[in-house]
């Protein structure tokens, strides 16, 4: 307790509350399996409190969050002993060449609206993510969802600045090959009346 | 800068990364160059569209209570596998051994050993025979030092363990084994104190050899 009568699990909640939706979005991203989420995000948790009296104020509760939630959720990947499909480096001419995937079956006589459009990103970023590697999915998860900054990017992944640089750039590339064939062939069926 | 070096770095100048003398280079350039610029605004654009696309997402509000709840009540520590530390306590207790027979039986070879140098020269084998049939108190002494090994073992197991405890009779294996375990002392007793064999007659004459008697005529 607090000198202020705060206890230290209102003053943990305060803090985490208005992270928990990114936190579960990021969680729900980087892990393999989906339904392993909700016992990452509640174990890391759990840790992140137990491990409180070593917060100090000032630093980022959100950095550190991500952090512990990253090491948990690697933890139930490698229980999995999942392997990205394509674990070697991809450029994107590769990934042009590589048959697209994901494309949900859609009636064909409605017009595409743009919930449909976001739908149809959806599976391209889910299938773009899964070519990643662990290391380059979660640079960019923690970048694009966290907001990491590069140096916390790197403390929380225990990489040199340099690496996570590297890593972020292949991840984008390769994400924005993904997006781009996406839109191109979503506007294409749209020009086409299909 | 060349357009070459300001491409490669569009990355950290989009997050911001740049220290600020390098950014205004970057600025600079981009305001020369209609090529780069326009690379960056396309960069920028599809960064902001994959920064929604990965961002969409909900919060599911069942599972944030559930978690504020455990923080607020936590239960016990859940360990890798499901386990909590009261249930991998528990079955570490379970698991725990008593006394192993090997041990049990060299306490009682030390024992024994102990109460046998005492003054006891192996040697003088029968004076010790016959000092130890009239010393009960010798006997009562070493009965004593069995019902305190026994009782060591008995209090190993622990109260703690809430199987063992349960168990008010030993099982059947348990009863064996300390009858084997009694044997074997007796035994090793016995051997000491048992009377000292006759002395032995003496070997047959050996026989004439007829046979070879018989060639030799």
């Amino acid at each position: 307790m607090s000198e202020t009568g705060i206890s230290d699990a209102d003053r943990f909640l305060a803090l985490l509350k208005p992270i928990e939706r990114d936190l579960e979005t990021y969680c729900r991203r980087l892990i393999w399996e989906p339904q392993e989420a909700p016992d990452a995000l509640q174990n890391a948790v759990m840790r992140a409190f137990a491990a409180f009296n070593r917060y100090h104020e000032g630093a980022s509760f959100r950095a550190w969050m991500f952090k512990i939630l990253t090491h948990e959720a690697f933890a139930l990947n490698r229980k999995h002993a999942r392997i990205a499909r394509h674990e070697f480096q991809l450029e994107p001419e590769e990934l042009a060449r590589l048959p697209y995937m994901g494309e949900p079956e859609r009636d064909s006589s409605q017009p595409l609206s743009p919930e449909t459009l976001n739908g149809v990103l959806e599976p391209a970023l889910a299938a773009g993510l899964k070519t990643l590697t662990d290391t380059e999915r979660a640079v960019l998860l923690l970048r694009a969802i966290g907001d990491l900054r590069y140096r916390e990017i790197g403390e929380s992944l225990a990489i040199p600045l340099g690496s996570v640089m590297g890593n972020l750039s292949r991840a984008r590339q390769k994400m924005r090959a993904y997006i781009t064939r996406a839109e191109r062939r979503t506007q294409l069926l749209k020009e086409n009346g299909i | 800068m060349r357009c070459d070096e300001v491409q490669s770095l569009h990355d950290p100048y989009l997050d911001s990364e740049l220290d600020a003398r390098t950014a205004l280079e970057i600025e600079r350039h981009l305001k020369a160059c209609p090529e780069c610029a326009r690379l960056f605004a396309e960069e920028q654009e599809l960064e902001a569209r994959l920064k929604a696309g990965l961002n969409h997402g909900t919060r599911t509000a069942e599972l944030w209570e559930q978690i504020e709840g455990e923080v607020i009540h936590p239960k016990p520590e859940i360990l890798p596998q499901g386990r909590t530390k009261q249930a991998q306590s528990t079955k570490a207790q379970m698991t725990k051994t008593p006394l192993s027979g090997g041990v049990f039986r060299a306490l009682s070879h030390l024992v024994f050993g102990f109460v046998s140098g005492l003054g006891f020269r192996i040697s003088d084998l029968d004076a010790t025979r016959s000092r130890f049939r009239s010393d009960a108190p010798a006997w009562a002494g070493l009965a004593a030092v069995w019902v305190v090994i026994l009782a060591l073992d008995l209090t190993a197991r622990g109260p703690e363990t809430r199987v063992m405890r349960e168990r008010e009779v030993p099982s059947a294996s348990e009863m064996r084994f300390a009858w084997k375990q009694k044997q074997l002392l007796m035994a090793d007793l016995a051997f000491l104190f048992e009377p000292a064999p006759a002395d032995k007659p003496a070997p047959p004459a050996p026989q004439s050899n007829r046979h070879t008697d018989n060639l030799n005529t």
